[in-house]
């Protein structure tokens, strides 16, 4: 510790004083006390808080009247706490046992109750209750003061508070709502069931009657009722879902699952009429019996349901109706390009590490034979594979979209198809010049990929550019510096030095130029 | 006055701009900041071999950096002296040095140019010689096998600087004067030309415009 420090904390020390004042204020009767020793043995005293730990029971009454006697008496009883077991501690010696600083007047000097180390006040601060024999006591013992260790180490002290397991009180919770939610779904589903079989009977049996579209509908109506009751018309006011108030324009309509009244407005989709035969294609696995005799395709009835009962019967058969059709073409093309991505990936980094050696090897000259042979086999597959994924984008490219989303997905595969060639493109191209470089050199590249064709620009190469962009930038930093030279030059009357460097200038302009002719499109704008 | 251009090559931070300002200025600069591009600086010299005939070197201080590696042809094409610095206390730079003999036999040919090749820093080597990591052995060696002078300098305590500058001279010219003899052997005529020193300029801030 450097003097610094220590002067750092002296002033520290000196103001604990300070600025603990006012912070160990009576939550109760707003007493000030000095530090939280005085304030723990205050609320014990005079609020009777000593009493509520050993015997928690104890009435109000009783703790009113405590508080009286305790503030009669004002003072506790003397305790005689055992100090053989303290150091012993000299002003400008003795040094606290956590700061390492050296006690005196000004950092005060104390003796942790429990272990008897000797710490400045700072370090002392805490308060835990103990006996006579100095052990720690929860129950009966005073407050003392104690160093943060025996503090942090006492049995059952634990810093980030009290740990309670509820998860199985969670889970059972859990469980009894879901078992609700089923038997409910249950339910609805017998409902729908015994409808459905009704109204079709109800069809079935005035198949031949002429005067079928007159008494059906009453039938099925007082069918319906009796499948499920139908809430009362008058006391409701607004639709049970999207809580509009109904009017003149706004008409109730009873869900024939629940019974609910809904609304059945076109924006909320409260409620919907549905053909009764949609439904039971809809929900082929339950238990609904076409009669035998009736033509499926004649019945016309629709029923109303909300969009509650609905979703709840519907949704996971839709879910999984969906899932077991077939992927659209975008996505199993996905999938084949994504397969092709995590091979590329995975060679590119085996194949780097291979490059490595090989500059290396190229060196010292020691490069087996099969070594070679296998790197140029991982490279031609890893070239097959991009031309693979390459394809696959062109064909995702071309595919038509079934849907807006559809679009919107395919537009993001291929952006993100494209930069995953740009990003993986330049190490294969450093990769395959490593490696031609190297000993490959007599395999001459059979193959090049139709992407490194399709990634060309102005017949360059994505690094063959930017080598002469750097090329041309350097080269024009040039220009400048030697037309600020022969600028100082002229200054200075040298003008052999300004023709020399004249001549320079010339050479530099015509470099610039014919790398800009060879950059063509790809130089600075 | 005869005019010679000069090349300064070398790996980065070897201490070309450091020998090249001991030479011109006679100054040495502990915080040297690194070359951007290249810069042009001349001197003259007096050559005691031949009765103090006066040349004078233009010399081009290139960058070692990677990244200014496509400037440096347009300088030592047509140079009559290449100077290449490599550091003894930086093997890695005299692999350096020799990539740079390789690509100047390589593109110029030395009948044309003069390489002279320069390790720095010797001061270095004198205070503690551990750090010494190239032997002069080694490189004097390599250097009569590609037939090139040899000097071990510092630009710091000056040391051998003059020395490189004075042999240099002298061999470019003793090729200059070998050359024009050879080809005023051949066309004895051609001979009697007037040069003229400083060629004519219109500069508007020069008195006789």
């Amino acid at each position: 510790m450097n003097v610094h420090e220590v002067s750092k904390l002296l002033n520290e020390h000196e103001n604990v004083a300070e600025l603990t004042k006012g912070e160990f204020v009576c939550p109760v009767c707003e007493k000030d006390t000095s530090d939280l020793l005085q304030l723990n043995n205050h609320l014990d005293s005079a609020h009777g808080f000593a009493e509520a730990v050993s015997n928690g029971n104890k009435s109000i009454d009783a703790l009113s009247k405590k508080q009286e006697k305790g503030a009669e008496v004002g003072t506790k009883a003397k305790f005689d706490l055992k100090r053989s077991h303290w150091a012993k501690s000299n002003y400008g010696q003795s040094r606290c046992n956590e700061c390492n600083i050296k006690v005196s007047r000004s950092t005060g000097v104390l003796n942790c109750r429990r272990c008897g180390q000797i710490f400045c006040v700072r370090h002392c601060q805490s308060v835990m209750r103990l006996n006579k024999n100095a052990e720690y006591d929860a129950q009966n013992g005073e407050w003392c003061r104690c160093c943060r260790s025996c503090f942090n180490n006492r049995p059952g002290y634990n810093e980030f508070g009290i740990l309670e397991n509820r998860t199985e009180e969670f889970v059972k919770l859990r469980t009894s709502k879901n078992e609700d939610k089923q038997l409910q779904l249950l339910q609805l589903e017998d409902r729908f069931v015994r409808l459905i079989n009704g109204i079709l009977q109800i069809n079935r049996n005035h198949q031949d009657s002429l005067l079928a579209s007159v008494r059906k509908s009453t039938e099925i109506w007082r069918f319906e009722k009796s499948v499920v009751p139908w809430t009362p018309d008058h006391f409701v006011l607004t639709c049970c879902i999207c809580l509009k108030s109904f009017g003149l324009t706004l008409r109730k309509h009873h869900c024939r699952l629940c019974g609910k009244i809904v609304c059945d407005d076109v924006n909320t989709n409260c409620s919907n009429q549905i053909p009764v035969l949609s439904l039971v294609n809809a929900a082929s696995d339950l238990p609904i019996k076409l009669p035998a005799s009736l033509d499926a395709s004649e019945v016309s009835t629709q029923i109303r349901a909300c969009s509650i009962c609905t979703r709840s019967i519907f949704k996971k058969r839709k879910f999984e109706k969906e899932m077991s059709m077939p992927l659209p073409v975008i996505f199993q093309i996905y999938e084949s390009m994504y397969s092709n991505a995590s091979i590329i990936l995975a060679t590119i980094s085996g194949l780097q590490a291979a490059a490595g050696g090989v500059q290396e090897g190229s060196q010292t000259n020691s490069l087996s034979v099969s070594d070679v042979a296998k790197l140029s086999k991982t490279r031609r597959q890893l070239l097959n594979t991009f031309s693979a994924y390459d394809r696959l984008t062109k064909h995702l490219v071309s595919s038509q979209p079934n849907n807006s989303s559809e679009a919107r997905i395919q537009s993001a595969i291929i952006s993100q198809a494209s930069a995953f060639i740009q990003r993986n493109m330049l190490p294969l191209k450093h990769l395959t010049s490593a490696l031609t470089s190297g000993s490959l050199s007599q395999e001459s590249t059979p193959e090049t990929s139709p992407m490194s064709t399709a990634l060309c620009f102005n017949n360059l190469s994505i690094k063959e550019v930017k080598d002469y962009r750097n090329q041309l930038m350097v080269i024009k930093e040039q220009r400048f510096l030697v037309e600020d030279m022969i600028a100082t030059a002229t200054k200075q009357r040298k003008f052999d030095e300004a023709t020399t460097l004249a001549k320079n200038l010339e050479e530099l302009k015509m470099q610039a130029d014919g790398l800009a002719e060879l950059l063509g499109e790809e130089g600075f704008k | 006055m005869l005019q010679f251009k000069l090349v300064l090559l070398g790996d980065s931070s070897v201490g070309k701009s450091s020998i090249v300002h001991r030479f011109v200025k006679d100054s040495f600069d502990e915080f040297r900041e690194s070359t951007i591009g290249a810069a042009f600086l001349s001197q003259t010299v007096k050559l005691e071999k031949h009765q103090d005939v006066t040349i004078k070197f233009e010399i081009w201080d290139t960058a070692g950096q990677e990244r200014y590696k496509s400037l440096a042809p347009m300088y030592y094409r047509n140079a009559n002296a290449a100077l290449i610095v490599y550091d003894v206390t930086q093997p890695g730079s005299l692999v350096k040095a020799q990539s740079w003999v390789e690509e100047l036999k390589h593109k110029v040919g030395d009948q044309d140019l003069v390489i002279c090749l320069v390790g720095n820093k010797l001061d270095l080597c004198e205070a503690d010689s551990s750090v010494r990591q190239v032997e002069i052995d080694d490189a004097q060696t390599y250097a009569q096998e590609q037939h090139l002078l040899f000097h071990e300098v510092s630009a710091k305590t000056g040391a051998g600087i003059a020395k490189i500058f004075q042999e240099m001279g002298e061999k470019v010219y003793e090729r200059k004067t070998a050359e024009s003899a050879a080809s005023a052997a051949t066309q004895p005529r051609k001979t009697l030309n007037v040069e003229l020193q400083r060629p004519s300029t219109n500069d508007s801030t020069s008195c006789c415009a």
